[in-house]
């Protein structure tokens, strides 16, 4: 990673990653010069589990489902790359009211994922009440998620060749419709908030700056390059499922600060409310599943705008029912590397959005470990605790 | 909108006979083969030419070699290219890309723990994702492990 030019020796207290109280295990160093972070270093992997190996002694039918447990959040996209992914490799065509089912399914995810960010964000910056008032307007989506699919995270609804449950417009179409409608009015009025509050914008403007040029050098997605002023969105740039026809803006932001990242999302949760309503409208009637045949040997991409960013997932078929080889590329693993240059610069006080700004998909985590360069001094905290009393834990360095 | 051909025709004409396209997709899919000696030109001149985007790098175990795939996105034009490379089992080294993409840094470490092939001129070339005491020889995605 990007590494302090040169490191004293320090002693590290080993107290985490893993903890009771951790919520999801990561590591991130933070090298410090007074109050100026000079480095980061990332380490992940404690919570890998073997996916790509377990998918390729599986079917592919159980493969969506192992692949739905990538991550609680974003379930349905991965199954979604996966399954595309599949039906590209076997020549398959699904049918559209299952291209339009799988929009919708996806929209409300993006919609409960960037709301779930923006509550952590508002946590991470000391503005509870907000936070409160993110998630209060959220539970309707995951409640609405229950409502068509049965479960409020692994909906279960990609299956190769379609999805595997039918959306009936006829009994749940007005109840989604109007849980949309009433979503677009309360979180319209919190984007307004944020916008115009002073508190926030000092906070996140001009804070942890993200280049363009060094959005482009990292190969970053999502709201982390569009807050950059780059205008990349797979339902543009590779239109996938139903986002073809679909009329739909892409929302880009210049300024590459945490202020632009976090406009970028807030916007993103209105616009999906209308994807959603114009693909209600215009779902069409049919099968929402197609033949599968013999498996061939074949290989596959599958690609999909994830809340995080592009999400990538590569299939190799070999003629039998189990995959050849998996490999699934999630947005978080070109983002969080994409940190280093909008966080060497700034304060310690701002490393915690800085370090959420990208949406890093272990997210309301973890433990971090802070080494100031100058006294050979290291600490290690839970990142709660930096959020709550920065100038103790820079205290706790001298 | 998708546009395959006009990628597949600045990439044929930019790289000539360093690849070998042999497989394209819809509108959106490209699948080359490109020799290991040649990776690096190849990488750098679909990043700074064609304004190519590495999506990831994967690794499979064929049997008797390697091989590598380098899925570099098109975001303009829509389309992903799929760049083979084939390295050989008794010496497993290829060039890193983190001279031309920082983004290569994560991937080709992840490689080097799950298959054990290794990427010169990596500047920092261990373990991503595996635990520090993982034994050494024993790599999880090879074939047989």
């Amino acid at each position: 990673m990007v590494q302090a030019t040169s490191e004293r020796k320090s002693a590290i207290i080993p107290i985490g990653p893993y903890h009771p109280a951790l919520k999801e295990p990561e590591y991130f160093k933070l090298y410090v010069e007074g109050e100026k972070v000079v480095g980061l270093d990332v380490r992940i992997g404690y919570i890998h589990r073997g996916v790509e190996y377990l998918a390729e002694r599986k079917t592919l039918h159980q493969d969506v489902f192992l692949i739905e447990r990538i991550c609680g959040i974003c379930s349905n996209v991965h199954t979604l790359c996966f399954c595309q992914a599949v039906e590209e490799a076997m020549g398959i065509d699904i049918p559209d009211r299952a291209r339009y089912i799988r929009t919708i399914i996806a929209e409300l995810e993006r919609i409960h994922s960037h709301l779930l960010w923006a509550g952590v964000a508002a946590h991470v910056i000391g503005y509870d009440t907000l936070f409160m008032h993110f998630w209060k307007y959220r539970e309707p989506i995951c409640e609405t998620l229950e409502m068509i699919t049965g479960n409020r995270q692994h909906y279960a609804m990609n299956y190769i060749g379609g999805v595997r449950r039918d959306l009936d417009t006829e009994k749940y179409g007005e109840r989604l419709s109007a849980k949309i409608d009433e979503l677009k009015t309360n979180v319209g009025r919190l984007v307004e908030a944020v916008i115009e509050d002073p508190l926030i914008k000092s906070r996140m403007q001009g804070v942890g700056v993200l280049t363009a040029q060094d959005a482009r050098k990292y190969c970053a997605v999502g709201p982390t390059v569009r807050g950059s002023g780059i205008a990349v969105d797979v339902r543009k740039n590779e239109p996938y499922a139903a986002y073809r026809d679909i009329d739909f803006n892409i929302h880009v932001f210049d300024s590459g600060d945490v202020l632009a990242r976090t406009l970028v999302r807030l916007n993103e949760v209105i616009e999906s409310t209308q994807i959603i309503k114009k693909a209600l409208e215009a779902m069409p009637e049919g099968p929402i599943r197609a033949e599968l045949e013999k498996v061939p040997i074949g290989e596959g991409i599958g690609k999909a705008e994830a809340p995080r960013g592009e999400d990538i997932h590569y299939v190799v078929l070999n003629g039998t029912n189990m995959p050849e080889r998996v490999k699934v590329r999630a947005p978080s693993y070109v983002n969080i590397p994409a940190i280093a240059p909008a966080i060497i610069g700034s304060n310690l006080a701002d490393a915690p959005i800085i370090l959420m700004s990208v949406d890093p998909c272990f997210s309301c985590t973890d433990r971090v470990a802070i080494v100031n360069r100058q006294h050979s001094k290291s600490v290690h905290v839970p990142l709660e605790e930096l959020v709550r009393n920065p100038r103790k834990v820079q205290n706790s360095l001298r | 909108m998708p546009n395959l051909q006009e990628i597949t025709e600045k990439v044929r004409t930019g790289l000539g006979d360093q690849i070998t396209i042999y497989s394209t997709k819809g509108d959106h899919r490209l699948y080359a083969v490109v020799e290991p000696g040649k990776l690096l030109n190849c990488i750098q001149y679909l990043f700074t030419s064609l304004g190519g985007r590495l999506s990831t790098i994967t690794a499979m175990d064929k049997g008797s070699r390697f091989e590598l795939v380098y899925h570099i996105t098109f975001d303009r034009e829509g389309v992903v290219g799929s760049f083979k490379c084939a390295v050989p089992k008794f010496a497993p080294q290829i060039v890193s890309l983190t001279s031309i993409t920082p983004a290569a840094s994560w991937i080709e470490r992840e490689i080097y723990d799950l298959f054990g092939i290794k990427f010169t001129g990596h500047p920092n070339l261990e373990r991503l994702i595996l635990s520090d005491d993982w034994p050494e020889d024993k790599h999880p995605l090879r074939k047989g492990a």
